[in-house]
């Protein structure tokens, strides 16, 4: 997501990253009679399968529906009961939630949990709940994002442990703070409050970005039509302008810093202290949301420590795992709030979704997906500001007694 | 001769259980329902019970179904800084069933006296619910004024008939009553056939909470209780959801570590099979 030109480099890296999977040997194969299917796979890739398959079963549903075998009204209404939530909820709803967040994650490769988590506590999730069950989601769905990128060397191990250091401490002080909120029974207001700021900041810097990348966008149209022989030159000027700049007074100032320690595979040399204290917010915030932080993380290595892209990737893929390990295993003991059963239902909803945003975002140029993203965390961020400033149906609310509520 | 006393006693037994047993029936008509043992799993959503009995010749039937006592934290907005709700007050309403509703075949006022009605706890309000409960700070345990204790325990009766849990019996007889918010609950009214048979049912909602339930009904002629029937039902939680929720809040770190296994398990085989997932 680094280029702010239409020319995708997102399947360029694809294509490369397949590749060094395949070279390594870890692309599927299959054994014995499940051979013939090899070739299948390799024109399809096993994720291509599966979709066929998925879309197979639900043109079966609906074929069945019009025959009159399956009501339709069953599917659509069939509800699974939540053993920690203590809740029965609708399971297309909740597929869908997940559904829709995967579309957006695999369309912009942010991960998605600071949408989910609102979109848990609309739907009637209880927000404890919502953000307990999402942080054992987010270390699942991170696990396979982070094997893949330290299998191609992305990752920077020495820089992922020292941000680790900092967000298993914040991670943990959060789970407290998340207990000592609900016990004053404020959680609700408090992490809409967080949201709206964090929502709000990077919605809005996105919508910025993206009206700056819309206007650069229209005038490299405008001049490629004029010269188009030249554009290539011109692409590259461009781009060397588009260079994150601006770094020069953090960097004196960070130089200062005690424990100076070198990056090699981020290519940076810094305080140690930054990436710690980083990694300690992130790992507040990944208790008090339920998010990775994946879309706070990635542009501040990005941007302000100067880290090349795929590594940014990779080293905080590697970070979300153990953080949100760390969270969603002490919220279970602290706080009795993670929700395995809704946990696991959300990443089927989510894999899916993601495979077709994954294919959608081709289609899009950088600046495009990311004007959409600003769009829905604005949207986002609105209707729970409304939910603050509204007067609420009820005056009176019935703390949930799961979990902790005792 | 031995034989001739065990015979006597038998006979003896046999004829004081006959009797017994059928006087019993005369005066606690039997009330059955069905089923007795309802079972929270996976596909919950809710349930229907069937109550039946036999009413004595003449006579009116009212029904009153209480679900298990309960302690409810309960939370209470207000405006701060003249921007924002958020909660300003706490209470905890301790001794409050937490599922009450009442059925009959007539309106009940024209049934039974005001003395009556509270006496049995079937009054158009449930005063003698909102009596038995009681609010306390959540932090001593100290209980609250009067005005504060009657406020949460009302608003507390109130979200139950929004949530389904308490059906006054005006609710079923008069669908635009004040105390219903919701549209009017579909059945609720008993209507005994010749023999004084009746049959109604109960609906659970997805919700529903846990624990016994009693079941009571009232035979009444007259403004005067001609008889009474009791039995009780059964709501748990069985198989995954009942492990998994027991887990949760006994074993909680075997819980956790078990569920981040299982999802991060269920995570990388989604890897393996989208393998593009998160390589961006």
């Amino acid at each position: 997501m680094s280029s702010t030109l239409p020319p995708t480099t997102e399947t360029e890296e694809l294509t490369r990253d397949d590749l060094a999977l395949i070279q390594e040997g870890a692309a599927p194969s299959f054994p014995g009679r499940l051979r013939v299917l090899q070739p299948v796979a390799q024109a399809l890739g096993l994720g291509g399968i599966a979709l066929l398959v998925g879309v197979a079963v639900a043109l079966m549903v609906l074929a069945g529906a019009a025959v009159g075998t399956i009501p339709l009204s069953d599917v659509a209404t069939q509800t699974v009961y939540l053993p920690v939530a203590d809740k029965s909820m609708n399971v297309v709803m909740l597929v869908g939630a997940g559904f829709a967040v995967g579309i957006l994650s695999g369309m912009t490769g942010v991960g998605g949990g600071f949408l989910m988590t609102p979109l848990l506590m609309t739907i009637g999730v209880p927000s404890a709940v919502a953000v307990g069950s999402d942080s054992a989601q987010i270390a699942a769905t991170g696990s396979s994002g982070a094997l893949a990128h330290s299998r191609l060397g992305n990752v920077d191990i020495k820089l992922g442990l020292t941000i680790l250091v900092g967000s298993l401490i914040g991670g943990t002080i959060g789970v407290q703070a998340v207990r000592i909120l609900r016990e004053a029974g404020n959680f609700d207001f408090w992490v809409r409050v967080v949201y709206v700021l964090m929502l709000g900041s990077v919605g809005g810097l996105m919508l910025r970005e993206s009206v700056r990348a819309w206007i650069s966008s229209f005038r490299t149209r405008v001049i490629r039509n004029l010269v188009d022989e030249g554009f290539q030159v011109l692409k590259v000027k461009l781009r060397v302008v588009e260079k994150p700049k601006g770094e020069s007074a953090f960097r004196r100032y960070g130089a200062r810093l005690p424990l100076q320690t070198e990056y090699k595979k981020a290519g940076i040399r810094m305080s140690a202290l930054f990436p710690c204290g980083m990694g300690f917010g992130i790992g507040f915030l990944a208790a008090i949301m339920g998010v990775g932080g994946g879309f706070i993380m990635v542009p501040s290595m990005i941007y302000i420590l100067g880290m090349p892209t795929h590594v940014a990737v990779g080293t905080d893929l590697f970070q979300i795992v153990f953080t949100s390990s760390n969270v969603a295993f002490q919220q279970a003991i602290i706080n009795h709030n993670v929700d395995i059963l809704l946990a696991v239902i959300l990443m089927v909803g989510a894999a899916i979704g993601a495979q077709i945003g994954a294919r959608m975002s081709g289609r899009l140029a950088g600046y495009e997906l990311r004007t959409i993203l600003g769009a829905i965390v604005v949207l986002v961020m609105i209707k729970l500001l409304f939910d603050l400033l509204l007067e609420p149906s009820s005056l009176f609310g019935v703390a949930s007694v799961t979990g902790g509520g005792h | 001769m031995r034989a001739g006393a065990a015979l006597a006693v038998i006979l003896l037994t046999a004829l004081i259980a006959v009797t017994w047993t059928t006087a019993w029936a005369d005066e606690e008509p039997a009330v059955v329902v069905s089923p007795q043992t309802i079972d929270v799993g996976l596909n919950f959503s809710g349930t229907d019970v069937t109550v039946n009995g036999t009413a004595p010749e003449g006579a009116d039937v009212v029904l009153v179904v209480d679900g298990p006592l309960d302690s409810v934290k309960m939370r209470k907005k207000g405006k701060v800084m003249g921007l924002f709700w958020m909660t300003v007050e706490q209470a905890k309403v301790e001794d409050m069933p937490t599922f009450h509703i009442v059925e009959s075949s007539e309106p009940i006022e024209s049934l039974l006296s005001r003395e009556q009605q509270v006496r049995l706890g079937v009054s158009p309000e449930s005063s003698n619910i909102l009596d038995q409960a009681e609010a306390v700070d959540p932090k001593d345990e100290s209980q609250l004024s009067q005005e504060k204790q009657t406020e949460f325990v009302t608003a507390l009766r109130d979200k139950y008939i929004r949530d389904g849990r308490y059906t006054p019996w005006v609710c079923y007889h008069e669908a635009e009553a004040a105390e219903c918010d919701t549209a009017a609950p579909s059945g609720g009214i008993i209507r005994p056939d010749e023999a004084g048979h009746w049959e109604t049912s109960i609906s659970l909602p997805s919700d529903a909470p846990l624990g016994e339930y009693s079941v009571q009904a009232y035979y009444v002629r007259d403004d005067q209780e001609v008889g009474a029937g009791s039995t009780t039902f059964n709501v748990k939680k069985v198989g995954m959801v009942d492990s998994l929720g027991t887990m949760a809040e006994e074993n909680a770190a075997l819980y956790g570590a078990m569920s981040l296994a299982i999802a991060i398990a269920i995570g990388l085989a989604i890897g393996f099979v989208f393998p593009r997932r998160g390589a961006h």
